[in-house]
């Protein structure tokens, strides 16, 4: 079969966060390129990585096991994986019948994903959350 | 001398192919059939299987070595028999010369293949009846089942293709597609059947009990047969050791994470049906939910909060509200269907890009079950259609279970 390889997915890298959009669709012909870049994004950062599927309007199973691959070696390094992807979604109801948006924090939007995962790595590191975080976060957002 | 009465004479064959059956060499099956049956005025026996895509009969060579050209189920006498699981008789029209007999192979109530008896006589060919069919038939299943374990010769006939090795370890472990009961009926069919990998099945009956459950690793290369076939080894031990479905979903975590990381699973629904009863329970790992089918319509989608996938352990600190039991319970009324697939079958897209869909899958079975075709020629139907939907290319692996409780129809037409 030949595989639609994607070569870059458009990647957003501040300095608390890096987000990585997704293609429109995920499926066994895409899934692995998508985990790759993934892989790659947690190779090289520290920061929390947000897998932004908002504008994601199909994916499968081998999308779930990108996602779970990239989550377990963030956690191997120490961050954390975030996704967004909209309640009323393909994507969602693919996440929420797998269930991996117990290991997974899962957003509405990419603002909130950007927001929650800010605010966790603050809790972390045992500082304040500065009452202007979510606002500046929501700035840099794609 | 008198002729023996009916009665003695399929006894006396019974008895004999009983007593042959012990050394019998299972490429011989055809020519002790027919030996035995000779009093019957059958001149000739030959058998066929059934592939494992279930679309063509494929004859046994006979002492000669000649093998006839396979029979496409969908379209011929011997087809319709084994469709159908009726005896089908041909030259009925003509009143003289030789006559044939199609009759249906069946073990327990899968349909392995159908079984052609030559008769010289067409007063003779009238004179064989139902109840020598049955005989026949049975002694054929019976034998080919019992003797699989021990010889290729015909697992062999049974392909059109050479197997993937994930799927010839996959159909190893898998139970039977058809299965059935007084109370109950269950027909699988699995797609692509020589690449198979990672969907499996299995199901077993204990005291009233018969659990059902649907496994699908991502892919369908080696690695995912290994973890289905270790999904349901080591379901089928916590099972055999009496535990109950959320001690087989944490041993089949521990287990699989353990050989194959913490990144790879399984989606499983692990399924009690209590056959006396009606209750099923069931444990969702992840996987698409069950669809209930009542009266002729889709009822409902069995939808709820499931657990991770087996293999995926969760870390404590990370859940979000309190640990507790994703076992669901529904009780089911007389003559209830139940559809577990696994998102091969509704994600396939078809030429126009489109999905197959829930609705798509729902609608055949209601459709050709109303047209009152037996479970698991339905799925046998269903299987081609979804393999026809993509063009005959699967991207991933597609399996449907139909579960149906019916305590008060043991009629069926799952025999001959």
């Amino acid at each position: 079969m030949v595989r639609a390889m994607v070569s870059a997915l458009p990647t957003w890298r501040t300095s608390r966060y890096t987000v990585v959009q997704c293609p429109e669709q995920i499926d066994t012909s895409n899934a692995d390129s998508v985990r790759e870049h993934l892989l790659a994004e947690l190779n090289t950062g520290t920061k929390p990585l947000i897998a932004d599927l908002t504008g994601t309007v199909f994916c499968d199973s081998s999308a779930i096991n990108a996602l779970l691959r990239a989550n377990t070696r963030a956690r191997a390094s120490g961050r954390r994986l975030y996704a967004a992807a909209p309640s009323e979604g393909i994507v969602r109801k693919v996440f929420d019948i797998t269930a991996i948006t117990r290991l997974i924090p899962t957003s509405e939007d990419v603002g909130s994903a950007i927001a929650m995962a800010v605010v966790a790595a603050l809790d972390e590191t045992g500082d304040d959350v500065p009452d202007d975080i979510p606002e500046n976060v929501l700035d840099d957002a794609p | 001398m008198s002729e023996p009465t009916d009665d003695s004479l399929t006894g006396r064959i019974l008895a004999d192919l009983l007593q042959r059956s012990h050394l019998m060499m299972p490429a011989d099956l055809s020519a002790h059939l027919a030996d035995a049956a000779r009093p019957l005025g059958v001149s000739r026996v030959r058998i066929y299987l059934a592939d494992v895509e279930v679309q063509h009969l494929r004859a046994m060579p006979d002492s000669s070595g000649r093998t006839p050209p396979p029979l496409l189920i969908d379209s011929t006498l011997a087809g319709r028999a084994f469709q159908s699981i009726s005896v089908q008789r041909t030259g009925s029209g003509q009143s003289t010369g030789p006559a044939g007999l199609w009759i249906p192979i069946v073990d327990g109530t899968e349909r392995l293949g159908v079984m052609e008896l030559s008769v010289a006589d067409h007063d003779r060919a009238g004179q064989i009846t139902l109840e020598h069919c049955r005989m026949l038939g049975t002694f054929a299943g019976l034998v080919i089942t019992s003797k699989s374990v021990y010889s290729d010769s015909y697992a062999a006939i049974r392909r059109s293709r050479k197997m993937a090795v994930q799927a010839e370890m996959v159909w190893a472990f898998m139970a039977p597609r058809t299965f059935a009961t007084e109370r109950v009926l269950l027909a699988a069919a699995l797609e692509p059947a020589y690449e198979v990998g990672g969907d499996a099945f299995d199901h077993s009956l204990l005291g009233d009990r018969l659990h059902v459950s649907l496994f699908d690793s991502v892919g369908h290369d080696l690695t995912a047969g290994l973890i289905s076939g270790v999904a349901m080894a080591s379901c089928r031990t916590t099972r055999r050791d009496g535990g109950d479905l959320t001690e087989i979903a944490a041993h089949a975590d521990e287990v699989i994470s353990e050989q194959f990381g913490a990144s790879r699973f399984a989606t499983a629904l692990l399924c009690d049906l209590d056959t006396a009863t009606g209750e099923f329970t069931w444990l969702p790992c992840g996987h698409p939910p069950p669809l209930l089918i009542r009266e002729g319509k889709v009822v409902k989608q069995l939808l709820r909060p499931p657990r991770l996938p087996l293999g995926l352990t969760e870390d404590p600190d990370d859940i979000e509200g309190p640990v507790r039991s994703y076992v669901c319970s529904e009780q089911l009324q007389p003559g209830d269907r139940l559809l577990l697939y696994t998102d091969g079958v509704i994600e396939g897209r078809g030429a126009d890009g489109r999905e197959f869909g829930l609705a798509r899958l729902s609608d055949f079975v209601i459709r050709h079950s109303a047209e009152g075709l037996a479970a698991p020629e339905t799925l046998r139907r269903l299987n081609r259609a979804i393999v026809e939907y993509q063009a005959g290319a699967l991207r991933d692996d597609a399996t449907v279970i139909m579960l149906e409780w019916m305590p008060d129809d043991p009629e069926r037409r799952l025999t001959v």
